[in-house]
């Protein structure tokens, strides 16, 4: 064993951690690792013991609930963790009968590394002398730390038959993370660094619940989901320029995780090879850093869904209704060269001086990767992902009870389903954008699939 | 009952998870190295043995591309743009495999010589051992790095001139600056010493896995024939001979199985070699076809010599590198070990520069006398030191055709020991001239690759 200092949680070796791979060198008949990654983490030294102290209140018979802990720590850090809840509806809105349920609620979230660490360990249920490891000790640093504010509403309006719940949350979280961008640089022997992250996600979501009609015979329910999330780095080791594909997808800071950069498009010159266009306007052959804008996200921001269900005597009718908005994602286009290529795009490929005003595929030419980089990644390719679809609609029947009774079974019913029924995409290609992958190669769509169902209880 | 009852849990705890559970926890693919044998196996390795150095060989008079033959311009040929001295010689995306392996490997040695003095399993014989193989393989793959991407060891220089980051420890954060030819070659040789200083490191290497002190020796003598310090060369040579002085008999070789190794395992068939090493390359056949003889190489070969049967082709006028099929389809192999006859022929090669010709001769003829059937052998001889000296150069070529880049690098010393430079001559394809490279040029130095200068500003 690697020699070890007292204790099993401080013990110095225990943070230095190494990956290696073993694998088998069949020639030799033995075991042969390599060595993948090394790092020293920052838990060393760390005193885990801590002090929580909390304070709950209640006041008005409980229509104002708070709660608040702060943990100390002799790392000379301390942090709060707040919950704040108010009934509205108990409080000022007592004699309003229209509104069943107005509910506020706050809470703010703020731990350090350390926190989160503690809080791994308490759920691990670890005893400071268990001879068992805790699962933490496999990662290669601590957990990220966490700052999360959220706000939340409910409001049930005419006996809760329409119930709104709005939430937003913003969330900062931090720590240190493997850099999957940053290459070390090759002489440590290492396949990847660590940065120090700070990443921002904030989002409102608003869940209606509508009862429209509720009749005998006759009922109709909806639910509507409407929500905007995004991803914001805070913290990032940005990338210098390299002119290849990962510097278009890498963070950069104030920019979403998920944002995508391209080359202004220059269209073809008149030999069909693809150019670029600066920001002073001069075309170029090569990739160039002062071409680059931005062009979006390739997760959309915006989604939402109606669910709806009518009930019409023994039957019903379900539907779903999805949507995404705000998003982009790329066309394909093929780079004629002696590389393979299999895009049927390449017929529609520059071939003679004035077809550079119809098409974006350049000449076949010879193999050139800058060729390639700015072809397949300007503006040009960019399109939207925003899309409409009909995910589901099912029609269900339930059985009447005497027929029910008379085959003795509890319950009985049938229905039929069918999914991925239909989309519009705000694409002029009419791509699914969840069929493109993130080069803009067309992957097959998920096909319509009938169910039938025979749903039958003893 | 007590007493059962303590037994009880005490060969439970003893026996482990593995007893109990049937789960060896030792045995995921991902670990932690920590325990002695983990370090073990950390050396163990076959990459160590089968890395492929031909950057060097393109860049050396030893081979010969067609222009029409390399027209492909994928990135991955390399080799044409060390070849042709192509400038920029990377492309903006381009990954030197050979750099990144290599600096792969001296982080592995890193490990063993950081880590292991720490470990309380083993004897401390045993951890001795290991530190002192990890420093042996470090030092010849910090000797690789220093040749290829520096300029050669001049001491009126060495110290300004900067060659490639000297990397002792384990941080993947670090943005290392290039450290100077002098450091990297004191790292060198401090590591050799201490190696052959370790005496309870075997002489002989105990496997091809594992090397002994020999290999210390030998590569000292590596190092300061590249240093043109011929004395210590000399010295070094002769102690690596006096423990290891076999030849193979090209008469009685089975070419197909020991000139041209199909596996590791067939290397330690070969007396001769002495840190046994063989790369293969599916590269050059993909893009160039096949890899040619420079004519200025096949030139020195006479037609009897066996080195030509076992090794090349006659394909036309052109000597063409023996190629084979394997499950990674056409590849060449590159005989990179390091053995008997390059050690006499350094010894050979500083005798003849103090003048002990007939020393130097009888060791030329000694190598040859095994590269002829004794109906074709003839013994060579010399008058003069000079002339000594070339028929040991000569040689030197003929035996060490692409192993390790040593031509490349004896391009490179040699422009410094005769105090003016040679030249690398490449062709057109009609024959004519295309360009001439001196010897002490900074283009027979490998250059970083662009990504990796823009990720480090330190380089």
């Amino acid at each position: 064993m690697v020699r070890s200092k007292n204790g099993l949680l401080r013990s110095s070796e225990i943070p230095a951690r190494q990956s290696t791979q073993r694998i088998l060198v069949q020639e030799f008949k033995s075991y042969n690792l390599q060595l993948l990654n090394y790092y020293r983490t920052n838990i060393s030294n760390i005193n885990l013991n801590h002090s929580k102290n909390s304070l709950y209140v209640n006041l008005f018979d409980g229509k104002i609930n708070m709660s608040g802990s702060a943990y100390l720590s002799n790392v000379a850090k301390v942090r709060w963790s707040t919950e704040l809840g108010l009934n509205a509806k108990d409080l000022f809105f007592d004699k309003a009968d229209a509104i069943s349920t107005f509910k506020l609620n706050y809470s703010l979230q703020d731990f350090d590394s350390y926190q989160s660490l503690m809080m791994q360990l308490s759920l691990n249920q670890m005893s400071p002398y268990s001879p068992v490891q805790p699962s933490f000790l496999s990662l290669d640093q601590l957990p990220p730390s966490v700052k999360n504010q959220d706000l939340s509403m409910q409001l049930g309006l005419f006996a809760d038959r329409i119930n709104l719940t709005s939430r937003f949350y913003n969330r900062l979280t931090g720590g240190v993370v493997a850099d999957t961008y940053y290459a070390p640089d090759p002489s440590t022997g290492m396949s990847t660094r660590y940065m120090d992250y700070a990443m921002r996600s904030k989002g409102v979501e608003v869940l209606g619940n509508f009862r429209i009609i509720q009749k005998r015979n006759f009922g109709w329910s909806a639910d509507v989901i409407v929500a905007h999330n995004s991803l914001t780095n805070v913290k990032v080791l940005e990338l210098p320029y390299v002119a290849d594909f990962t510097y278009l997808i890498s963070p950069k800071v104030g920019y979403s995780k998920n944002a995508v950069w391209s080359y202004q498009w220059g269209g073809l010159d008149e030999s069909g090879n693809p150019t670029i266009k600066t920001a002073e306007g001069e075309r170029l052959k090569v990739a160039n850093e002062s071409a680059l804008v931005y062009s979006g996200v390739s997760i959309a921001p915006n989604t939402g869904s109606i669910n709806q269900t009518f009930d019409i005597y023994d039957f019903y009718i379900r539907t779903r209704i999805n949507w995404q908005t705000g998003g982009v994602s790329r066309k394909y286009i093929p780079v004629p060269s002696s590389s393979t290529e299999y895009n049927a795009d390449i017929a529609k490929r520059w071939r003679s001086p004035g077809d550079e005003a119809y098409t974006d595929v350049p000449a076949l030419a010879q193999y050139d990767s800058q060729r390639q980089l700015i072809a397949q990644n300007s503006t040009n390719s960019i399109i939207s992902t925003d899309a409409i679809r009909l995910e589901e609609i099912q029609v269900g029947y339930f059985f009447p009870q005497h027929i029910v009774k008379a085959l003795r079974f509890k319950d009985l019913s049938t229905s039929i389903q069918v999914n991925n029924l239909w989309f519009k995409a705000r694409n002029k290609y009419g791509y699914d954008p969840k069929s493109v992958s993130t080069t803009g190669m067309i992957t097959p769509r998920m096909p319509v699939e009938f169910s039938f169902t025979l749903n039958a209880t003893l | 009952m007590k007493r059962v009852c303590c037994l009880l849990c005490l060969s439970l705890l003893f026996s482990g998870c593995s007893k109990i559970l049937d789960v060896n926890p030792e045995t995921g693919m991902t670990v932690s190295a920590k325990h002695f044998k983990d370090f073990k196996e950390l050396i163990n390795s076959k990459q160590f043995m089968i890395s492929n150095l031909d950057i060097g060989n393109m860049m050396s008079d030893d081979v010969l591309l067609f222009q029409y033959s390399t027209y492909s311009n994928d990135i991955s040929f390399y080799q044409k743009r060390a070849y042709f001295f192509m400038d920029p010689f990377w492309q903006t995306a381009s990954v030197d495999e050979i750099y990144e392996s290599l600096y792969g490997f001296i982080a592995q040695c890193n490990m063993i010589i950081k880590e292991v003095p720490n470990l309380s399993e083993g004897t401390a014989q045993e951890r001795d051992q290991l530190i002192a193989q990890a420093k042996i393989h470090r030092a010849y793959f910090y000797f690789q790095l220093v040749n290829l991407y520096g300029r050669n060891y001049n001491a009126s220089t060495a110290n300004s001139d900067l060659a490639v980051p000297l990397v002792l420890n384990l941080d993947p954060n670090q943005l290392p600056s290039r450290a100077s030819v002098a450091d990297i070659y004191a790292l060198i040789e401090q590591d050799l010493n201490d190696a052959y200083a370790t005496e309870t490191l075997p002489m002989l290497s105990a496997d091809i896995q594992y090397p002994g002190r020999i290999v210390a020796f030998a590569l000292l003598a590596k190092v300061h024939l590249q240093k043109g310090e011929f004395e210590k060369a000399e010295t070094f040579a002769k102690a690596t001979l006096e423990q290891n002085s076999n030849l193979i008999d090209y008469a009685y070789l089975d070419s197909t199985k020991v000139a041209f190794p199909s596996s590791l395992l067939l290397l330690s068939t070969q007396p001769e070699l002495i840190f046994p090493k063989v790369a293969e390359d599916g590269i050059i056949t993909t893009y160039a076809g096949n890899l040619q003889l420079s004519k200025e190489l096949s030139a020195l070969f006479e037609a009897s010599d066996l080195r030509v049967k076992n090794f090349y082709t006659n394909m036309g006028s052109y000597k063409v590198y023996k190629s084979a099929n394997t499950s990674n389809g056409r590849v060449v192999r590159y005989r990179n070990s390091i053995g008997v006859p390059e050690m006499m022929l350094i010894a050979a090669e500083c005798e003849a520069r103090k003048g002990a010709i007939a020393s130097a001769m009888n060791r030329v003829n000694a190598i040859r006398e095994k590269r002829f059937y004794s109906k074709d052998f003839k013994k060579l001889s010399a008058t003069t030191a000079s002339e000594a000296l070339q028929h040991v150069l000569d040689e030197r070529r003929r035996e060490l055709v692409c192993v390790g880049s040593t031509r490349l690098f004896d391009l490179k010393r040699l422009a410094i020991v005769n105090g003016k430079p040679d030249t690398i001559k490449r062709w057109n394809d009609n024959g004519s001239l295309a360009q001439e490279i001196p010897t002490n040029s900074d283009k027979l130095i490998v250059p970083i690759t662009p990504k990796v200068l823009t990720f480090n500003p330190n380089l």
